[in-house]
């Protein structure tokens, strides 16, 4: 749960408000709350950050890696078929988009700039997987594609609202939008696996 | 490997229904977690061709089984030879939102 309002938190953060520490504060105060009130909705009518292409580019290997990272712990310690052979290929996406992303800067002399969205993205990710190794059988499933629905929502909104709109780099912007219906359909596949979870 | 023994098999099944007559080739584009066209309408002994636009793996797989393309790789491709005819709804096995149909009579 608490991955879930700390990544979420962090990726509306880079969505919405910049990196305000009281809004970071005021959302992740916020994991106390059930799972369903915890994740705050999207607001479609708050400003785009701007953010650079460099930090754009830190964002995204940053929010790939935390969900090759979750990842990696389900595959593992996931109990459902089902949730594992998710967790697998979240692996294997995130890891293929992280790479055409790193190809891409790599070829555009862009060094992604870790920056507080990126970096709090990393330092959550840890801290809910540290939160994630204390559930175990069902229960651990459960709170694994919870969190996959709203982190990807998260990642969804951000890359619509903030990443989208801020890239000035043309091939940036294309990988971007390429990237676009590969969480879509992430998400997509979180919820089909949450309603079949649920109606186990 | 996994690929050509689904190809082998897939000709295979498609036996001499062929004929004489001139097979055709169906191409079908794989980008941004979609098939396009999203129907492909075949003659037995027909090859339709999965072309991935995309930077992940994915699959073109009968969803009632039976025929299978097999991993296709980013900016890979991946065949199959239509064999019975039929309608066939598929779907990627790694991302069960992207569907597709293919009509083989």
């Amino acid at each position: 749960m608490n991955r879930i309002v700390a990544v979420t938190a962090a990726l509306l953060v880079a969505t919405a408000c910049g990196d305000s520490d009281a809004d970071t504060q005021a959302a992740v105060d916020s994991a106390a709350a059930p799972v369903a009130e915890a994740v705050p909705a999207p607001v479609p009518s708050a400003p785009a950050s701007t953010v650079t292409d460099p930090q754009i580019a830190a964002i995204v290997v940053a929010a790939n890696d935390v969900d090759i990272a979750a990842g990696e712990l389900a595959r593992t310690r996931g109990t459902d078929p089902r949730v594992k052979e998710f967790a697998q290929r979240m692996i294997t996406d995130h890891t293929g988009v992280n790479k055409a992303a790193t190809d891409l800067v790599t070829r555009l002399g862009v060094t992604p700039e870790p920056n507080a969205t990126s970096q709090k993205l990393t330092a959550d990710g840890e801290a809910s997987r540290t939160t994630l190794q204390g559930q175990s059988g069902a229960a651990f499933d459960k709170a694994y594609v919870d969190q996959e629905v709203a982190y990807h929502q998260a990642v969804l909104d951000a890359i619509d609202q903030t990443l989208i709109p801020n890239a000035q780099n043309a091939e940036l912007k294309a990988l971007l939008e390429q990237t676009r219906p590969a969480v879509a359909a992430h998400l997509d596949h979180a919820k089909q696996l949450q309603t079949q979870l649920g109606g186990a | 490997m996994i690929r050509l023994a689904a190809y082998a098999a897939l000709v295979l099944a498609a036996g001499c229904g062929g004929g004489g007559a001139r097979a055709a080739s169906h191409p079908v584009q794989i980008r941004a977690f979609r098939f396009t066209p999203d129907t492909v309408v075949a003659a037995p002994g027909d090859t339709v061709v999965w072309t991935n636009a995309d930077v992940v793996p994915h699959t073109a797989t009968s969803a009632a089984g039976g025929w299978d393309t097999g991993e296709i790789g980013g900016s890979a491709t991946g065949r199959m030879v239509a064999g019975e005819r039929g309608t066939y709804a598929y779907v990627c096995a790694y991302h069960p939102t992207m569907r597709g149909t293919l009509i083989v009579r």
